[in-house]
């Protein structure tokens, strides 16, 4: 896995969600501009549903998953192991859009 | 247990857990009740009651790509690669050679302590549960026999496990579920665990520490030493007021109860707010290097509190203490470059483990106080919100899951990880300190060991009338 990947994934999965969580916006804009320069629609139900899956095991914190997700399934795609054909899906943007705003929102750090 | 009583009790679940025919719950649970009976008599009997409620629990067992249970919406390990996960989270523990004990927060599916078990090195596996439910449902859907039998294994429950032992692994997913009396340790493990990012961030922000220490030693070295306050106040109380969003439901009772004798100590986030209510403070402490920090001070009629005290710390930006009319008090906090910058100049060093809080207490303590009560020391999103309204920075707290803590009700209210740390690094300081009668109000805030409730000193619960004659 890239640098970027590993950090992410071992964030999520021991525990610094909240470090994997600020590179996490970087891997999903460097995922969908992947996917948009394959300009194409026959994997993107799929896709979308992985982003959508993702943003889901955000949202209730299963931090675990997301590393799975992440490891298991996008990474693949982007290293290419799997075949990715092309991708143009408003949902996959719009999934995207929702974990960047979910991680923003976590962002928002109290002082002490 | 005959088998009939067996799956009597076990039905619920099994009625859950039909629709995966390839496994038989019942014969997990009896495989591992027969070993958990045997070696932990108190742990089975908890266990047998989270299986009577089983049906409340929100469990799935899943069988793809991999098998492993989600339990109310986590997944309890890998569902792609359960052993490579183990060995992640064993090598991030980064365990040496020489170890012959290791410590595992949190069971999970067993994945962890299998793993630990295959080192020849290892001669004993500390297994502490962080949530009895969760074992008791990883206990009816997967065979731990393998493990549990093993004579290196060591089976604790998180309410027994009073200090951290490492080396550990801690299970990241039974961090966030572990039950309230399993919070505190794993909240230590935790925050152990964060320390290299703590330190981390430090470093990141050298400089801008380097440019504060700069700018405000000569400052500094003109004003007075922190020491000076010791041992000047033996009689009366100490107010510590933090700027937790229950700090003003306190306002009326510090005005009321305030007597001459008594410190009042305020955080500068509370200045504000304290000084709105009509509550001048004796000395408020400011350490955060940050720049927004004069946002505190800003409004405030600094001439009306030429009486009050600043202690600061060297990293506080210079126009701080600069523009204060009352008498300054510099200190320094176990910080790198403090540390070196001691050696030139002789100041107190004050207890400092994240948060201003912590500073407040120590100088509450060297002053002799023989008491001190903790106002709005929440560390915690109280009602949704970061802090006291009528503070600088007060804002809604973010919505999303985040980790907890638990109040003084015993429920669960959103905090953040530095926020966990700085509770029990409190804890640990009080608990150290416990000649001195620590007194926390505010009971929807943090429940803080080695402090007792103001409220249920102000307001007792009735004596339960036992129906006898007077």
């Amino acid at each position: 896995m890239s640098p970027l990947f590993a950090r992410v994934t071992t964030g999520y999965r021991v525990g610094f969600w909240i470090d994997a969580n600020v590179y996490l916006v970087q891997i999903m804009d460097d995922f969908i501009d992947f996917a948009r320069a394959r300009r194409a629609v026959s994997r993107a139900p799929a896709v979308s549903a992985l982003l959508a899956e993702l943003g889901q095991a955000q949202v209730m914190g299963d931090y675990l998953h997301m590393a799975d997700l992440l490891q298991y399934e996008i990474w693949p795609i982007v290293a290419g192991e799997v075949v990715f054909s092309e991708l143009s899906s408003v949902d996959a943007v719009r999934a995207h859009e929702k974990v960047a705003r979910d991680t923003a929102s976590m962002q928002t750090c109290a002082r002490g | 247990m005959p088998d009939t009583a067996l799956a009597e009790l076990t039905r619920p679940i099994l009625d859950q857990a039909s629709q995966f025919e390839d496994t038989d719950p019942r014969l997990h649970l009896k495989r591992n009740r027969a070993i958990l009976g045997a070696r932990g008599p108190e742990l089975w009997e908890m266990l047998k009651s989270c299986i009577h409620t089983g049906p409340q629990a929100k469990v799935t067992k899943i069988q793809l790509p991999h098998e492993s249970l989600v339990y109310r919406g986590l997944h309890l390990a890998s569902s792609y690669d359960r052993a490579c996960e183990a060995d992640t989270q064993v090598g991030f523990a980064k365990i040496p050679d020489t170890t012959e004990v290791v410590t595992v927060y949190g069971v999970g599916l067993g994945d962890i302590p299998r793993r630990l078990l295959k080192e020849p090195k290892v001669k004993w596996v500390r297994c502490v549960i962080l949530n009895t439910d969760v074992f008791a449902q990883s206990c009816l859907y997967f065979d731990h026999s393998d493990w549990l039998s093993d004579p290196r294994t060591i089976l604790i429950l998180g309410k027994h496990e009073t200090i951290l032992h490492g080396p550990f692994v801690l299970h990241p997913v039974l961090y966030h579920l572990a039950e309230n009396s399993a919070k505190r340790i794993a909240d230590m493990a935790f925050t152990e665990l964060q320390a290299p990012h703590v330190r981390e961030y430090h470093v990141r922000r050298g400089g801008l520490y380097t440019k504060r220490i700069e700018a405000s030693w000569p400052q500094f070295k003109e004003d007075r030493d922190v020491r000076e306050l010791i041992k000047t106040n033996t009689e009366g109380r100490a107010f510590v007021c933090a700027a937790g969003p229950t700090l003003s439901e306190w306002f009326d009772w510090i005005k009321r109860e305030r007597t001459p004798k008594d410190t009042v100590i305020a955080v500068s986030t509370a200045l504000k707010p304290m000084l709105k209510a009509g509550i001048t403070p004796n000395l408020v402490v400011i350490v955060d290097p940050n720049d927004d920090m004069i946002g505190h001070f800003e409004g405030v009629d600094l001439e009306s509190l030429s009486s009050v005290g600043l202690c600061y710390t060297l990293m506080v930006r210079h126009d701080i203490p600069l523009m204060w009319r009352g008498p300054r008090y510099g200190f320094y906090i176990n910080e790198l470059t403090m540390v070196e910058k001691s050696k030139e100049l002789n100041r107190g060093i004050v207890f400092c483990s994240g948060t201003v809080l912590h500073p407040c207490c120590d100088i509450a303590t060297f002053m002799g106080h023989p008491s001190v009560y903790l106002f709005g020391a929440d560390l915690s999103y109280v009602d949704g919100l970061t802090h006291v309204q009528g503070a600088t920075y007060v804002e809604d707290a973010p919505c999303v899951l985040r980790p907890t803590i638990v109040n003084g009700y015993g429920e669960r209210v959103n905090t953040e990880p530095n926020m966990i740390g700085y509770l029990r690094d409190l804890e640990n300081y009080i608990l150290a300190n416990q000649e001195i009668k620590w007194i926390k109000a505010g009971k929807k805030g943090a429940e803080a060991v080695g402090t007792t409730w103001l409220e249920d000193l102000e307001w007792p619960s009735p004596v339960e009338d036992t129906g006898g004659a007077a």
